[in-house]
This record gives C-alpha cells, structure tokens and sequence, in this order.
C-alpha cells in the first residue's frame, strides 16, 4: 500500500459528511492540481475516492482545451492496447496526448492558452461547451487534414509522424480524430441534445435530435456521415439499437445518407459487439479483481446483456444482405459459449467440492463468523450458474449446465447424508450442536443456490429435526 | 395468487394498521410488512402496479401463495413462533435468521456484528445514564467511571455513589440504580445524545437525512421522466426525518431532568418507551430504501433510475393519523403524487425467485443497520 493510498483510508467513509457545495470546490481543485500533470498520484487517488459521489452529484469537471478537443469522441475511446489493430469506429485513448501535443505545436501557444484562458472564464456549472468547440475543433481539423494529407503523400513524413503518435495503428486513430473534427460542432450538438451514455431507450425529441444530425452532416460534409454511425453507437447501451433508431430517423423523413450507409452501420455494430466482448476477454484475462467477491456472478450478468443484443441483431439483419453480420455475430456468440463453459460452468463441482471436504472451518465462515471471502467466491461461483441457466440453451449449454448441477447437488446430498448418519449414530452434545447446526445451513445453503429452496428447506427441516432428536443433555 | 388474498383500498392510518417492515429476500414480496389482526399475524404487499392500495393475506398462507427462498420460509416461521408485529420484535427475528448464513455470508456477518453492538451500546449506554444521573445530582461532585458498569464489583461501587445522592430525589439507593437500568435498557436503540457513537436509530435517521440529501441532488441533475420520483423520495425522507427528530427531542429532554424523570418513574418510563417506540416505527422500512440508494449512487443513469422506480413504490410514507395539521395535508398529497408517478414492477413480480434481484436484496441486508 503507497502512502498516498494509506492516507487516503477510510476518507470515501467520510464523504458523505462533506457538504455538495465543498466537495465540488475540492473537486475543482484537484483537476486543477491534475492539469498539465497527467500522473499526479495524490490528485488521482482522491479523485478515485471521490468518484461514487461525484457521479451522484455530477459537478462539471474541470475543462482544459485537451478535454475540451477530445470531447466529441470522448464516447468512441477504448482501453485497447496500443498494438490492437485498428477498431472501426474506436479510437484508443493512448492517442490523445500525443495527437493533443502535435496540436499544441501547431495552434500555438498563445492560442491554446486564450482557450484556456476563455475556459476559466466560464460560469461554473456550465453545460454547452460547444461555442468554445467551435473555436477550438476546426483549427485542428485543419492542422489534422494538413498532416495527414502529408503523411499520406510524403512517406518520409508519415514514418517521422507515425512514431511520435505511438505507432501505426494510433496513427490510423488520428486519422479517426481527424474525421471526428471536421464534424466535431454537429457531434457534439448531438452529444448534448442526448441522454447520457449507456443510451437505454430514446424518446421522439432524441429521434429528432439524430436526425437533424444527420441532415446537417450530410449539407455540410455528406462523406462524414460514417463519424455520426461510430458516435451514436458508442453511447448505446446495445449497439444492435443502431438499425432500429435509423428506421426510426427515417420515418420521420430524415434518414439522409444513412440509408447508404447500411454496410457502416453494420459493421460497426458488430465491431462494436465484438469488441464489447474483447473488453470481457480482457478483463477475465487480467484476473485483476480488485477483491471483487462478485467475479463470476457480474460475468454472468454480463454475457446475457451481450445475448439480448446477439440476438436482437440477428433479428434485425434478417435477409440476404445481412447474413455475414450476422455470421460475425453469430461467432460472437460461440466465443461466448466457451468463456461460460469454461469460466462458469466447469469446475464448479470441483469447488464445491473443496469447499465440502473443509466445511468444518468453512461453516463458521459461512455463518459470517471471521474472513467470509472465501465463502464469498464459493456463493459468485454458484449464483454465476444460477444466472447462467437463463440462457445456457440459448448457447447450446443445456447439458453441460444441467450435468454440472447435478454433480453439485449430489455431492452435497452426499455430504449432508453423511452429516446426517454422523449425528444418527454418534449423536450430538450442546456443545457440538452448533458446529452441527453450521454445517447445515452451510449445505442448505448451497443446495439452494443451484436446485432451489424446495428440495434445500426439506434437507434443512430433516436435518433440524435429527439434530433436535439426537442432542443429549450433559 | 389464490383465494387467500384480499385486496385493500385505503392506505394505512396508522403506524400498526401499515405493520411493521420485513426484509425478505423473495423479490415478490419485497417491502411486505406483518401486522397483528386480533391474534393472528396477516402480511401487507404493496401493490406491485404502485397504485392504491395494498393486498393483504393471512401469515400462514404465505408459503402456500408465494414461492419463497429458504431465509424467507424460516424467518416466516420465527416470526410467526414470536408472534412479531412490532419493528423491534420482527428485527429480533431478522438478525436471528440471517446469522444461520441462509442470506448469504455478509448478511450473517453484519447480523452477528448488529447484535455485539447491541451488546456492547447496553454498557455505554448505562454508563452515560449513571455518570450523568450522579453529575446531576451532586451538582458534579461525584463521578462514575466506565469500570462501574463493566464488573459486578464495579456495579456495587456504582450503587454505593447512587446511594449518596439518592435522597435528593427520595429515592433509595437500589430503586434508584434499578430506575436507570430499565431507562438505559429503553435507550438501547437511541442512546443518549451524549454517546460519541450513536446506535442505530439515531444512525438511521442521519442516514434518512442523507439520502435526502443525495437522492434530491440526484433528481435536480437526471433529466428523466423518473427525477420527480427521486424528488418525492427526498421530500418523504425529510419529513420522516424532521418528525423522527422531534421525538427524539421528546425521548432526549427527560436526560435534562434526571431528578423529575426518575421521581415520576411509573408515568415517564412508560412516555420515553412510547416516544421510543413511535422512532422505531417511524424509521422502520427505510433500512431497504437507503441500502438500494447506497448501491445505486455508483451506478449508470438508467440503473438508477430503475432503482428510484423500485424504491418509490415502497416508500414508507408515514401513516395520515400519526400526524396532524398541514403535514397530514403533505402526506396525503405525497400519496397521490406517487400513485401518479410510480410504474408496475414487472420484474419483481414474477412466480419464480429471480437469481439476481435475490442476490442484490441479499445484498441490501448486508447493508441493514
């Protein structure tokens, strides 16, 4: 533990005393102390601590003219590494510092500070950044063009340049960024005229605030009509939304160029699709959770998210021109189908298990007596595959699922019959009637976390009763 | 649902007609409540559609109309065993229940944790209640120290010094050292303003009035058609809050007058068990709401809101006839108001215990105070 981390302790149980007006006051202090200092530990960590009640109270962040660039693809930028190829509609965020430090070089000085000067005049509390935008975003639009018309013409320029951004496929990203800023007033207008993102459902108004999207895209710059695809898809909670909100852009008149952009559309739906998976991959692959007790149970959770948007998919890319979508879709799905086979479903005997054969240190802790993490797992492991048989015939998982339970049911059938035929023969005293009585709640707890509480309580009424019977007085 | 429901038009008068909150872990019937009807125990579900009205079905039939998880079956049958209609009787039950683990390990761990601090406010609370009885009474010649209620020696040190100051309100020494332990067994779930610490209803009412706080932020911001709920929620806690805290001052105000308090002992012991009793209930249910709040505030905007949704409908709105006047007016718009607001809970009210809103009231409980 650093020390910053140390002496951060148990603040975020303290913030909910620090009133609104002071914790935004802090807030705006500490982005301060952060700008210009991209790995200010202090700043950073408080700003971490401080995070479940900045969501709640949503103070506006503190703007800086990189934020302020970055802000109408703030929505498209992933976590990939730097060596990913080049994700349709995605921009990695590695790339902003180096693309915001070419601009620097390039607007100059002066102008960057006025912005930021313009920035600190600004009320607080101000929601429309787009009259500063529109300062800011075509100077790099242009600065972006110009670099990258060179890059592409002089190849010496481009192996100069491509570096400097981090590599070839960060170089394709500020090409993305580029595309974004020329179009960047009209992103960001949408941006502020929709419900934050994840985007889960979308009244008429926002239909409409699409539309006129789309119009002014097509009348201004018709070719950057693909950066409204990436843009809108990016904030949607399902990306498989997309074809069924330009249907309804289209009905009401405004469809505009997307109607020639189905095969974009698509593509970057299932890019999106498949990338949402990468994040999965990714982070099971990592292992770092953080202490997170509820692993397998979130990843659950998770994948039948991404099975509603597989097959509302599906659904919508019905016909001849959207079957090989619809085949990439459909390999997403199978990828799926390993990641719960063999992240949720296998192996879960093999804990149970373990957890069986130590139930008499194990029970207490069930109980809530001393460290319950490791029964805590136990629990993640079996609500995981509570959750999973929602959709594991979805997955063709059936049988595995139902073999897996019925080994864990019988191995603690097993167990419990044991348990029951100790007591039976050797009978209990007051004194190790309690461990008794831990051992099972522990197994009927369980037992009803993977076959239900029917078949649980009857196994707990007998063994309660068979305790009672068999506990001798001292 | 069977024959064994009935349905009821009118919202609960009072704080024993509305029964007192169950934190049951079958999402069917979270925010149910039992009450007592003559000598049987009947359970109250609000209307899963949110409109007006709760059904009302007898306590032994529930096993039979609802599919219930294994906590849900046992703690049914602790509070039937007990006869529990009050809040403080059905939380006995509660904690007993889901220190078996059969809520999960973190609901056992903080039931076990709730009942040692119980344990432990009794000897902070008798402290705090002898020292100032004693200070009060010399005119802060005499003092008692923590280790006069910590051993039995102690206890009979602590009755000698009782015995000195005794005759300033007429009392003997062991009446009056009798008096202020039943007084500081009443205070177990407020305490004494004094306490560095403060046990959980005086806890729960700062919790209320911070999820005032933080739910009415949250409303100001969202821009969704489920913000005035979150604002409704808010207005509701605040008034719980603002009432809870005058009873309080009810309960409170006999510590400035220990001499007057404890000479008409058979007349105030039985008003500060009643003010007491009127917090217990008054708070009662918001244990749930504050512990989905909690969870929710790190959550999305649309999981949010899905929340407020979940959480109106089971708003402990106070009884119309515990209260008078212009607040019994706001009360009763407040009902209307939400009928108007809130949306039908499909996803709570299906047949089948739902693997993942069992795991998160699992988790609420893990939160209870």
């Amino acid at each position: 533990m650093t020390d910053v981390t140390k002496a951060l302790g148990d603040l975020s149980q303290r913030l909910s005393q620090i009133p609104e007006s002071t914790l935004i006051e802090i807030v705006w202090a500490l982005e301060g102390k952060r700008a210009g200092n991209h790995t200010d530990q202090t700043a950073l960590g408080l700003l971490g601590q401080f995070r479940p009640r900045l969501q709640l109270v949503r103070p506006g962040r503190r703007m800086s003219a990189k934020r302020l660039f970055a802000m109408p693809f703030e929505d498209m930028l992933t976590n990939a590494p730097k060596t990913q190829s080049k994700i349709i509609g995605k921009i990695s965020r590695n790339v902003i510092d180096p693309a915001w430090d070419l601009m620097v070089d390039k607007l100059g000085r002066t102008e960057v500070e006025q912005i930021e000067t313009a920035i600190r005049a600004m009320p607080k509390g101000n929601n429309s950044w787009l009259e500063l935008g529109a300062r800011l975003w075509p100077q790099c639009a242009k600065e972006m063009r110009d670099i990258v018309t060179r890059a592409e013409k002089n190849v010496a320029y481009r192996a100069d340049i491509t570096p400097k951004l981090g590599g070839p496929e960060m170089y394709l990203d500020f090409q993305d960024i580029t595309d974004v800023m020329e179009i960047a007033v009209e992103i960001q207008t949408m941006r502020e005229g929709l419900p934050p993102k994840p985007i889960v459902a979308l009244a008429d108004e926002d239909i409409e605030t699409i539309g006129k999207t789309v119009m002014a895209v097509d009348a201004r710059m018709r070719q950057r009509a693909p950066v409204v695809v990436y843009a809108l898809v990016a904030r949607l909670d399902q990306p498989t939304e997309i074809l069924s909100i330009f249907v309804r852009v289209a009905e009401k008149g405004m469809a505009g160029s997307t109607g020639e952009l189905a095969s974009i559309t698509t593509e970057v739906m299932v890019t999106d699709m498949e990338q949402r998976f990468e994040e999965v991959r990714r982070s099971i692959a990592s292992g770092a959770n953080d202490g997170k007790v509820t692993v397998r149970e979130d990843l659950a959770k998770e994948i039948e998210h991404h099975l509603k948007g597989i097959a509302q998919g599906r659904e919508q890319l019905k016909g001849q021109s959207g079957a090989a979508a619809s085949r990439r879709l459909e390999r997403v799905k199978i990828k799926l189908k390993d990641v719960v086979n063999s992240n949720i479903i296998e192996n879960a005997s093999k804990d149970v298990s373990a957890v069986l054969a130590d139930i008499g240190r194990l029970a207490a802790k069930a109980a809530g007596e001393g460290d319950i993490g490791e029964m805590q797992l136990v629990e993640d492991r079996l609500v995981a595959l509570q959750l999973a048989a929602k959709y594991a015939g979805d997955l063709g998982l059936d049988k595995e699922l139902k073999d897996e339970i019925k080994r864990v049911e019988s191995q603690i059938d097993g167990h419990t019959g044991r348990l029951f035929g100790d007591i039976r023969s050797r009978g209990l005293t007051v004194d190790n009637r309690q461990d008794a009585e831990a051992e099972l709640y522990s197994s009927v707890r369980m037992l009803e976390l993977v076959v239900g509480a029917d078949k649980a309580e009857k196994t707990l009424v007998e063994g309660l009763n068979l305790i009672d019977e068999n506990t001798r007085e001292q | 649902m069977d024959g064994a429901v009935s349905k009821s038009f009118w919202a609960p008068p009072t704080f024993a007609e509305r029964g007192a909150s169950v934190p049951f872990t079958t999402p069917i019937i979270v925010g149910s409540r039992v009450r007592g009807h003559y000598d049987e125990l009947e359970l109250v579900v609000p209307n899963p559609s949110g409109a007006k009205g709760n059904y009302i079905l007898g306590w032994k039939s529930l096993p039979e109309v609802f599919s219930l998880t294994v906590h849900d079956r046992v703690l049914h049958r602790a509070l039937d065993e007990a006869g529990a209609s009050t809040p403080e009787a059905v939380r006995a039950a509660t904690m007993r229940t889901a220190a078996t683990g059969l809520a999960g390990p973190a609901a056992a761990k903080q039931a076990k944790a709730l009942l040692k601090e119980q344990e432990d406010f009794k000897l902070l609370i008798q402290f705090s209640l002898l020292s100032e009885t004693v200070t009060q009474l010399s005119g802060g010649q005499l003092q008692i120290t923590l280790a006069h209620v910590q051993s039995e020696t102690g206890r009979q040190q602590a009755k000698l010094i009782l015995a000195r100051v005794a005759h300033k309100v007429n009392i003997e020494g062991n009446e009056l050292y009798a008096r202020i332990e039943a007084w500081s067994d009443l205070l177990g779930p407020i305490g004494t303003p004094k306490l560095t610490r403060a046990p959980r209803l005086r806890r729960m009412r700062q919790r209320i009035e911070e999820f005032a706080n933080s739910i009415g932020g949250w409303s100001e911001v969202d821009k969704s058609e489920h913000a005035p709920l979150g604002g409704l929620a808010s207005l509701v806690a605040r008034e719980t809050s603002a009432l809870a805290a005058e009873t309080f001052a009810v309960a409170d105000a006999y510590l400035e007058k220990i001499d007057k308090t404890v000479s008409a002992w058979d007349k105030t012991q039985t008003e500060i068990a009643d003010a007491i009793e009127r917090i217990s209930w008054m708070l009662d249910g918001w244990d749930l709401l504050v512990a989905m709040w909690e969870d929710a505030v790190v959550k999305a905007p649309h999981e949010q809101q899905a929340v407020v949704q979940e959480l109106a409908r089971i708003l402990p709105i106070i009884p119309e006839e515990e209260v008078t006047g212009a607040r019994r007016d706001k009360i009763r718009d407040i009902g209307v108001q939400r009928r108007k607001l809130v949306k039908p809970m499909e996803d709570w009210v299906t047949g089948t215990i739902d693997a993942d809103l069992r795991t998160r009231l699992e988790k609420y409980k893990a939160k209870a105070a």
